[in-house]
């Protein structure tokens, strides 16, 4: 049996407590090179978690989690620090902006943990801020920015750094229709241009433009 | 084959890609990364550094006042003559009710024996003769003016010059002349050859004296040629005794003093030293400078106390950032280090106000008291590494905190 770029071999996660909270059941699943997925679900379906364990921000309880040949579910904490930075971009719901820096300079920290030089970061900045069309608010901070522009800025954050996956976690969730729209078709551009994308999403309608749709239901993942 | 296999797998195997790439953040990212929160929220980090800005402003100035002050006494001292010993007749009684002991008039001789003794002044005081400008002035009206026989070297042992004249050589100490210190020939209005009228009789002013600093009692006095007094008064007591000693020996001229003035009963020689006063000024400001720095340390502690109760509040309301910072690939030393750099970079702005302030509080008191300004050079250093070492130590807990915070949690919480 063949292995996607990022592949889940029987993954739970499950939260201490009393009763115990199974958030993933022996969840498998594979995901190629360049694919666009969007995870879809209700609230408590265990999407947020299923992101969290394929971009190596918490370790299952059982199973592995295999990125790009590697079970990344057996590295050290340091190694999968190493990994995210590398490999992985991320994009949330809050953006997650800092208020005191630029458009791009905001761009320029996603790419901090790699070990660029300054320059460098900020040249790479300036080239994802063209990729979201934002060049012209490049000088501007979050505060002064719509949050269409925010999710942009943290979108170019997130590919700025040429990860081979990013996850982006109801990216549209903060914003209105037509910011939105503008917001997916910079992650489909980025899918284009190679990038693996997931995008968590309790919109249906948003996961129908997607090429494959995963759907979680109490923790069990169905296609 | 892959970036990942290759980056973790063994060092033959990394492509160029992961060659070129670091683990470690630069020190000027780390920098600019720790200095990002408190200049992000300027009122905060100000009031938080201003308690350590006072306990080191308070800790600088209680080095550079009491130094200032130290330096004043210093020169004070030089001025006053610090290897200065005056002797005097003792009394054998401690309590003084028994009439003092005269010195012995070897004494001055003796003394002048003394290795590092420089010089040797003795002094007898005429008590019961008047100083008149003329002989018309009634008796008694004599203007407070002492008549004086100086033996030795008066200019040398009180470091004193002539403002006009000349002291007495052989010939002159023979007959009835005298040599006039500052204050008693101002009172008298005379000058170079004038004449006086001491003991009955005329006698030629041959000599005027600079102010003696050293001994200002003496500075309304006038001396008497030494032979010629001493055959009018052949049994005229010693006073006192000025020695002057070499610089630093004074301490130990001091206690041979006694038993050289006086062998047969060294208890009725008294000794006392000039920079006695000083030396009693300082212990007052040793404990001034004890409690200060108690005080100092206290508010310093209090300051690092706010350092670590903003760093609290600040890994609090900035969980968002920690999580994002762990999901681009902060690893927890990377966060922990930011944090504890932010709160000794606080210090440090702390440190620097402080030193500021203290100096400036050193300079207007030095100002106000128009003493000289000196501030121990080991204080520069010292202000900015100890608000460094309070920061950092106030920081570590919340850096911990923040650093333990695995980025799910922190991610979630908003």
């Amino acid at each position: 049996m063949t292995m996607g770029h990022l592949a889940l071999r029987g993954v739970s996660k499950v939260y201490p407590g009393n009763p115990p909270l199974y958030a993933l059941k022996e969840v498998s699943l594979d995901i190629d090179r360049g694919e666009f997925v969007g995870v879809v679900g209700p609230s408590g379906s265990g999407k947020t978690t299923l992101l969290s364990l394929m971009g190596l921000l918490d370790k299952p309880t059982a199973g592995e989690v295999w990125l790009d040949g590697v079970n990344v579910a057996a590295l050290s904490e340091a190694a999968r620090s190493q990994a995210r930075s590398d490999q992985i971009g991320f994009v949330f719901q809050q953006f997650y902006l800092l208020p005191a820096l630029t458009a791009r300079d905001n761009v320029a920290v996603g790419m901090l943990y790699q070990g660029l030089g300054a320059a460098e970061r900020r040249r790479r900045a300036d080239a994802a801020l063209d990729r979201v069309g934002l060049t012209p608010r490049a000088g501007h901070r979050p505060g002064q920015l719509s949050g269409g522009e925010q999710q942009r800025v943290a979108i170019a954050r997130a590919i700025a750094g040429e990860p081979a996956v990013v996850f982006a976690d109801e990216p549209t969730g903060a914003l209105d229709q037509a910011s939105g729209r503008v917001v997916m078709d910079c992650l489909r551009s980025a899918n284009d241009a190679g990038t693996t994308v997931v995008v968590i999403t309790h919109d249906l309608a948003l996961a129908d433009q997607m090429g494959r749709q995963i759907h979680m239901l109490d923790g069990e993942a169905s296609e | 084959m892959t970036r990942l296999k290759a980056f973790f797998g063994r060092r033959g195997a990394a492509s160029d890609k992961t060659k070129r790439r670091r683990k470690h953040l630069r020190p000027t990212d780390v920098v600019a990364t720790a200095a990002l929160g408190p200049r992000t929220r300027l009122v905060r980090t100000g009031l938080s550094a201003l308690g350590i800005a006072i306990g080191i402003a308070a800790l600088v100035a209680m080095q550079g006042i009491p130094a200032s002050v130290q330096a004043e006494i210093r020169a004070e001292m030089d001025r006053q003559g610090a290897n200065l010993l005056v002797v005097h007749p003792g009394s054998t009684d401690m309590y003084g009710s028994e009439p003092p002991i005269p010195l012995p008039a070897s004494a001055p001789a003796m003394i002048a024996r003394i290795a590092p003794v420089e010089g040797v002044l003795a002094r007898r005081d005429l008590d019961q003769v008047g100083v008149y400008r003329s002989a018309l002035i009634p008796e008694g009206q004599s203007g407070g003016i002492t008549a004086s026989v100086a033996e030795g070297d008066l200019m040398r042992t009180l470091r004193v010059g002539l403002a006009e004249g000349k002291w007495f050589d052989q010939a002159a100490s023979g007959l009835p002349t005298v040599v006039l210190a500052n204050g008693a020939a101002r009172r008298l209005g005379v000058g170079v050859g004038a004449r006086i009228w001491i003991a009955q009789r005329w006698w030629a002013v041959i000599g005027v004296l600079d102010r003696i600093e050293l001994a200002q009692e003496m500075d309304s006095t006038a001396f008497l040629a030494p032979d010629f007094t001493a055959e009018l008064y052949p049994d005229t007591e010693i006073a006192s005794i000025y020695v002057a000693s070499a610089p630093g020996r004074s301490a130990a001229v001091r206690q041979v003093i006694p038993a050289t003035a006086n062998p047969e009963q060294p208890n009725g020689v008294s000794v006392t030293q000039l920079s006695d006063l000083f030396s009693a000024s300082m212990m007052v400001d040793k404990m001034f400078q004890t409690l200060s720095l108690g005080l100092g340390g206290l508010a310093l502690l209090i300051g690092g106390i706010g350092i670590a109760n903003t760093m609290v509040v600040a890994v609090m309301e900035r969980r968002g950032e920690v999580g994002l910072r762990r999901a681009i690939g902060a690893r927890t030393g990377q966060i922990a280090v930011q944090f504890v750099l932010e709160a000794a970079f606080i210090g440090l702005i702390g440190g620097l106000l402080g030193l500021g302030l203290g100096a400036y509080a050193t300079f207007i008191f030095t100002a106000a008291t128009h003493s000289a300004f000196a501030m121990p050079l080991w204080v520069l250093p010292a202000a900015p590494v100890v608000s460094i070492a309070i920061g950092a130590i106030a920081g570590l807990y919340p850096a911990l905190k923040a650093a333990r915070l695995s980025p799910t949690e922190a991610l979630r919480a908003i």
